[in-house]
Formats: structure tokens, C-alpha cells, sequence
């Protein structure tokens, strides 16, 4: 089953994970093989790549693929596309020299979610450029904006090994 | 790939026209070409080929809005937005209601 030990709000406490998850794995530095193993009835894609803008749009077209295999309709689809992009961008934010980007997809027939993680990144670099932004608005938490609309939940959880990481869901 | 084209009505209007994917990748060419266009003249920004748009490409339209209305020569900046895709991302992001935005080049020209 896809992972409920996550809040409306997208925090995910470290304590109500698998214990494997809190542990450094030397064959697994991106540390994204999801949650849990996929239950009875769930299917499994894991993308690892540079974290390079120029790859963004593999992750999206993987993301939208999978999508449609669950039947999302064309305007779901266009919002779980830019979902995981924008899920890839909160996690590769600062991403240092020689960063990975693990891309986990989840999903059953009803269900998709996204386990991103890239590594090793640093402080998070503010997002776009030195604007001033109109009023209201937040530009290092627009990201997280996109994501509370077009999401039914997502959450960002940083580690001090240089490890960052996010996750989504979304219901047909 | 981004695809730009920019017709210069000089002094008066400069029209951008832009294709394509706009995201992380493509973003700072898209910067670039707007940021070309001389302070003080008022810009449009044809959307209409845009297919895909993530908040990166929008961080680069905030960036054209503000040289027009914060750090510059007043101008005008109007967005010609006919997709689905880009209303919805200005809407969600709050950012529908900062931008004149026009779904045809001729309206967005005619003011």
C-alpha cells in the first residue's frame, strides 16, 4: 500500500519511518528506494540520473507515462507532470557538484506517488533570481505552493548528510 | 527546447514570443531574451506556445514584472496566456491577478 504515516501538511516525522530509512546506505546515497516495498496490487519505477536541468523533462515524461497508466484525465496529467517537477526542484535545490537524483514512482489504480531525493546538495539556494517579488508572495515557497494545489499531500525532509527529500501523492 | 522570437516595435512595444518548454533547464535563455528588451518599453509576452511552465519560468516573468514596475523605467508588461496549462499554474501560484493577462496577441497589443 502506498505510505499513510504522512500528514495533510506534508511533514513527515523521521520517527514514523521504516528504521532503514534513517540509516546511510552506501549503495543508495540519493536514499530514495521509497518507503516501503510495494504492496499486493502496486507497481514500482525508480529513476536514478545527474541531477542536470537538461534531464528534468525524462523526469517528467516518466511521471506523465505512468499517469496515464492509471487513467489520470488530460488536466490530472498535466498537473502531476508539473507536480514532479516541481517535487525534483525542491529536492535538487543548492544540488552540489556530482549530484544524484533518485526518482521513485508508486502507484495502483488509483494512486501515484512520487519519492524524490538528490544528493549530495547543499544550503538551499533561493530560488530563481534577486527579485522583488509582488506583494504576498514567497518566490522559496512557491514550489511548495504548486505542490498544496495540485497534491493531495507532499512533504520535504532534509538530512544533515546532505541528502534531501520529498514526496507526493495523488488520487485519480 | 525553447523556442523565442522577438519582434521589436522600437521606443513603443516589444513583442516576445516564446515556444516550447519553459522550465529549469530553459529558463535562463528565456531571462535573457527578456532582459534584452530596453528598460522603459513595454513588453508583451506571447505564452501561447508555451506547452509546459514550472515556477522557474514564472521566477523569470516575476523578474520581467518587477523591472517594469520596481526597479526600472515604468513600462508596461502584459502576458498573452492561451493554454489551459499556464492559466492554471498563474492562477495556483497567485499570480493571475499581478499579471495583465490577454488570451490573443492582437488584444494584448491593441491597448
Amino acid at each position: 500500500m502506498l505510505p499513510d504515516d504522512r500528514s495533510s501538511n506534508g511533514a513527515v516525522s523521521a520517527a514514523t519511518k521504516p528504521a532503514e530509512q534513517n540509516e546511510a546506505d552506501d549503495n543508495d546515497p540519493a536514499g530514495a528506494r521509497g518507503p516501503q516495498l510495494p504492496a499486493e496490487g502496486e507497481r514500482c519505477i525508480t529513476l536514478r540520473m545527474p541531477a542536470e536541468a537538461e534531464l528534468r523533462k525524462v523526469a517528467r515524461l516518466v511521471v506523465s507515462s505512468i499517469g496515464a497508466v492509471v487513467s489520470f484525465d488530460i488536466e490530472q496529467l498535466a498537473d502531476l507532470r508539473l507536480a514532479g517537477d516541481e517535487l525534483c526542484s525542491l529536492v535538487t535545490a543548492g544540488a552540489l557538484p556530482g549530484c544524484t537524483l533518485q526518482l521513485t514512482v508508486l502507484w495502483n489504480e488509483r494512486s501515484i506517488e512520487l519519492l524524490a531525493a538528490a544528493s549530495p546538495v547543499g544550503e538551499e539556494a533561493a530560488q530563481t533570481l534577486d527579485e522583488e517579488w509582488p506583494a504576498g508572495l514567497d518566490p522559496a515557497k512557491l514550489s511548495e505552493k504548486i505542490l498544496e494545489a495540485l497534491t493531495d499531500g507532499f512533504g520535504v525532509e532534509e538530512f544533515v548528510d546532505q541528502t534531501r527529500r520529498a514526496w507526493l501523492r495523488k488520487t485519480r | 527546447m525553447l523556442e523565442t522570437d522577438s519582434t521589436f516595435r522600437i521606443d513603443v512595444m516589444s513583442v516576445v514570443r516564446v515556444g516550447g518548454e519553459i522550465d529549469v533547464a530553459s529558463a535562463p535563455e528565456l531571462a535573457k531574451w527578456l532582459e534584452a528588451v530596453p528598460e522603459g518599453v513595454d513588453l508583451v509576452v506571447d505564452l501561447s506556445g508555451v506547452t509546459f511552465l514550472d515556477s522557474t519560468g514564472l521566477g523569470v516573468l516575476v523578474g520581467a514584472w518587477n523591472r517594469c514596475n520596481n526597479s526600472g523605467p515604468p513600462c508596461r508588461l502584459a502576458l498573452v496566456v492561451s493554454t489551459a496549462e499556464v492559466e492554471r499554474l498563474l492562477e495556483v501560484a497567485g499570480l493571475s491577478e499581478v499579471f495583465e493577462c490577454f488570451p490573443t496577441i492582437e488584444a494584448a497589443t491593441a491597448r
